[in-house]
């Protein structure tokens, strides 16, 4: 095990040995080892859960491993904290941005340092601010507020402040999804030259080109335990997803085949929504699709490749700036949720906390979408409860009835509820987000029972959803959205996990 | 019935499935409620004690409803504006607007406008006087409401911003004068009584009662309930939450109005000066009420009952021996104690709710505390 001595290269910047970290039960990492030389660009991979934000933290000290242990330069370190990680010289620049949008880029850069001594030096502040912008390609006034730059300027700033708070480490999180390609080069310009210099990054991402074109070396997590870290030149894509689905154990292979999904032929139905290149900055980059009469189109897709913004922008709750939306006369591309909303489209957000009211009443959570349909502008509760005590019926909500709040129920539940606000006068096209993320295996059936019927009824739905298997298990269509694009439609043919995850790499 | 025991033999015992319906429940449930009708009953226990000889006469319970009931308009206005999370500190200067303009119109003093000239309509005319003084009191309110809803202004600083406005119409129209002649409308509410009961006590409780039928009743209300539970959720079902906002602004800004005009009849003068004191007391009764701050949580029920405690409270002191200085200390204590006791009070409602619907299945889900921030931040 201790050969960080005997390695020919170099003494590791960082290493973690045989880090275990537990979370109420699920082994979040299972004795992974992992390490960063001097001067490298080193690849984290693998599907969500699979450990690859919980190995992040054990380096930069945000979590303490249960078990194993961390060593900065060849000594073992203990961190209590992100800020032990920051003193030993690693950085994390996050996937949203961590900096102060109303200071100065200079401020920024030099973080709460600036305000070291007792009395701010601001010539002093912005000389040295400069020198670190320059140090990552940025040739820029220090004293020009941060709001103004774009967005991969602003990452870039994030690199300087970890530059200049001495990280010799630096952590990138998912750091291309929001970028341009112009800017994406930009950024492993700059990544390069520094680690000409001897800084090293971690580059976690989802995007897998990027990594072999980037990275020396990778490494694939899957289920919490090391699947293996090699050099990039002895890999492909199409290896790596092999190594993250786990295809090199049999069992595991057979399984996956045999999730393969005949996908029936396209719908001759009539279009009922209508997407034209629509573009929403800085995530969707121009998306057509269609949505026929009582279809299911299921739209897979990694974080960050911009399907959710899509889903946000069709229902009215991003901004966009060119493309087009079209139901039937009744709406161009929404303004609000609720022009959407009356046009015929429902909308099942990812995280129930945003779309529940948590101290109501279950009975006005489920009629809230429906109440000017339902009922005249007085209101009959005791009219609802019956529709609501109806729906709890139907959909098995279990420990429900219609006065109870919303918040006691169970997490699977509370999502049936929010289903159940959209069957009260259900809507012509249906969105649902990630509907079954976090759930288990019987909420999730269950979740696909209501949609199905749903599809019975006429209702279209478009799933968006980062779980190839949830996209296979519903629609009858499925496209592949990557880097803000629909990159692969399938139709009429079988498909299986693998599939799907190789396309949007 | 004895005989069908034997029929039973061997079935399990199963007991019946109720959630313990006892008073103790109830008044769990109910806690919200419960808290502000203690402190009243505890409140008048104690000053009738203190005070045996005059607090607890008809004559002075009459002159406590009759001191809370302008308090009772503009709180009623304050606690459509807390239920969607949002706070107006125009309404007492609203309020004193509308008084001093109908006043002033009524009396044929004419209205001076930059830059237009005077206006000098509704002389002896109440329903003009009356609708000019609402319209304004509208317009106060669109304009406090769509720069909060529309430009995104944090409440706090919109209506403070119409605040000045309207204290600032109110001495420029006026001139500082006061001025005595009113409105029958205004003296008839405002000063006279129907049979035992002071009108302005019957129009406050009619206000009460519709605000608590459209908060309870409407599709409005609802959507007023909705919008301060969860913003972002009921905008992603569909309600128009900027809309709402607008809505519940003006509602405040109107109630605000009618109580200025009939506060000048109760007090038999209009002037500038006289009523911008009402705007704290308005909220701390609706506070004192149990209605959150965060929004979603209370009502008109609440807000009847924490007026009633306030008008105690401020009239129960001046019936005591003190040092007069020490009183605002007293009531500032009072007060504090009080809404502490509301806030044990949500905390115990919304626990005895987790209790009831332990789920088996899994976890139970947690209610979020609202009270010391919000929870489902906005986008």
């Amino acid at each position: 095990m201790m050969q960080a001595g005997t390695d020919a290269t170099s003494v590791a910047s960082v290493r973690l040995l045989d880090i275990t970290k537990t979370f109420g039960g699920v082994r979040a990492l299972d004795h992974v080892d992992f390490d960063v030389r001097p001067g490298e660009i080193h690849a984290v991979v693998g599907h969500n859960g699979a450990g690859k934000s919980t190995l992040v933290k054990c380096l930069t000290g945000a979590q303490r491993p249960d078990e194993g242990r961390v060593e900065v330069g060849g000594t073992a370190v203990e961190f209590h904290g992100p800020a032990d990680g920051i003193s030993a010289g690693i950085g994390v620049v996050y996937q949203e941005l961590s900096l102060f949008p109303a200071l100065t880029v200079g401020e920024n850069v030099l973080g709460p340092r600036a305000l070291g001594s007792r009395w701010i030096r601001w010539n002093e502040v912005w000389k040295v601010a400069a020198e670190h912008l320059a140090a990552v390609g940025l040739d820029m006034d220090p004293r020009v507020p941060l709001a103004q730059l774009s967005l991969g300027q602003q990452q870039m700033v994030e690199i300087a402040r970890a530059l200049f708070s001495g990280a010799k480490v630096i952590v990138l999180d998912e750091p291309t999804s929001a970028l341009g390609l112009a800017e994406t080069k930009l950024l492993f310009g700059t990544l390069h030259s520094l680690a000409g210099k001897g800084r090293s990054f971690v580059l976690v991402s989802h995007i897998l080109e990027e990594v072999i074109e980037n990275a020396d070396r990778v490494t694939v997590l899957r289920d919490g335990k090391l699947v293996r870290t090699m050099d990039v030149a002895e890999v492909t894509k199409s290896q790596l997803v092999d190594l993250m689905m786990g295809t090199d154990a049999k069992v595991l292979r057979s399984t996956y085949e045999g999730d393969a999904v005949t996908l029936p032929p396209a719908s001759t139905a009539e279009p009922i929504l209508e997407v034209k290149d629509l573009v929403a900055p800085p995530m969707v980059r121009g998306v057509d699709l269609t949505v026929r009469a009582g279809e299911i189109v299921g739209i897979y897709g990694d974080l960050g490749c911009g399907h959710i913004q899509l889903a946000e922008a069709i229902f009215g709750l991003l901004r966009t700036t060119g493309g087009s939306v079209v139901m039937g006369d009744d709406l161009r591309v929404a303004r609000s949720p609720t022009h959407a909303r009356d046009a015929g489209l429902g909308f099942l957000p990812p995280d129930r906390h945003k779309a529940l009211a948590a101290d109501q009443p279950i009975y006005r959570n489920v009629t809230l979408a429906a109440l000017h349909r339902i009922q005249g502008w007085l209101l009959d509760p005791k009219a609802e409860e019956v529709v609501t005590a109806r729906l709890i019926d139907e959909l098995g909500i279990a420990n429900a009835t219609p006065k109870r709040n919303a918040g006691q129920l169970s997490g699977g539940n509370q999502q049936k509820v929010l289903l159940a606000r959209w069957l009260v006068h259900p809507p012509r096209v249906l969105i649902l987000i990630e509907p079954t993320r976090g759930m288990d295996v019987h909420a999730k059936s269950e979740v696909i029972r209501i949609v199905q019927r749903l599809q019975v009824q006429g209702v279209s739905a478009l799933l968006v959803s980062t779980e190839p298997e949830t996209v296979l298990a519903m629609a009858q269509r499925v496209l592949v959205m990557h880097r803000g694009r629909v990159v692969a439609e399938y139709v009429d043919c079988r498909v299986d996990k693998r599939t799907l995850v190789e396309a949007g790499a | 019935m004895t005989g069908s025991d034997s029929g039973l033999v061997g079935r399990p015992v199963v007991p019946p499935k109720r959630l313990r319906p006892s008073i103790r429940d109830w008044l769990q449930r109910n806690a919200t409620l419960v808290a502000p009708a203690v402190a009243l009953v505890c409140l008048s226990a104690l000053f009738a004690v203190l005070a045996p000889d005059t607090f607890l006469t008809p004559g002075n319970i009459r002159n406590i409803l009759s001191q809370t009931s302008v308090l009772a308009f503009l709180a009623t206005g304050v606690t459509f504006i807390l239920l969607v999370g949002e706070i107006d500190l125009s309404v007492a200067n609203v309020a004193v607007l509308s008084g001093v303009i109908s006043a002033l119109m009524f009396s044929g003093i004419p209205i001076r406008i930059p830059l237009v000239g005077s206006l000098n309509i509704g002389a002896n005319n109440e329903a003009v006087s009356i609708a000019v003084a609402l319209v304004l009191g509208v317009v106060l309110g669109l304009l406090g409401g769509a720069l909060v809803a529309r430009l995104g202004v944090p409440s706090f600083i919109a209506t403070l911003g119409v605040m000045m406005l309207a204290d600032g119409l109110s001495y420029y129209w006026s001139q500082s004068r006061i001025i005595y002649d009113l409105m029958p409308m205004s003296t008839s509410l405002g000063g006279t009584s129907w049979g035992p009961f002071p009108a302005i006590v019957l129009s406050a409780a009619t206000v009460l009662v519709i605000a608590h039928l459209v908060l309870s009743r409407t599709r409005f209300g609802r959507y007023v309930y909705m919008t301060g539970a969860n913003r972002a959720a009921a905008e992603l079902a569909g309600v128009s939450t900027r809309r709402v906002l607008l809505q519940v602004f003006v509602v405040s800004a109107l109630l605000a109005s009618i109580g200025g005009i009939i506060n000048v009849g109760r007090l038999g003068s209009a002037e500038a000066r006289t009523g911008s004191e009402l705007l704290l007391p308005a909220i701390a009764a609706v506070v004192l009420g149990g209605t959150s701050v965060f929004g979603g949580v209370g009502g008109i029920r609440n807000t009847t009952l924490g007026l009633l405690v306030y008008g105690v409270l401020n009239n129960g002191l001046d019936q005591v021996q003190m040092d007069i200085y020490l009183k605002p200390f007293a009531r500032g204590a009072f007060l504090l104690t009080a809404i502490v006791f509301n806030i044990a009070a949500l905390r115990i409602a919304s626990r005895s709710r987790a209790e009831l619907v332990r789920t088996p299945d899994d976890s139970p889900a947690r209610t979020p505390r609202r009270w010391f921030g919000r929870s489902g931040a906005p986008k």
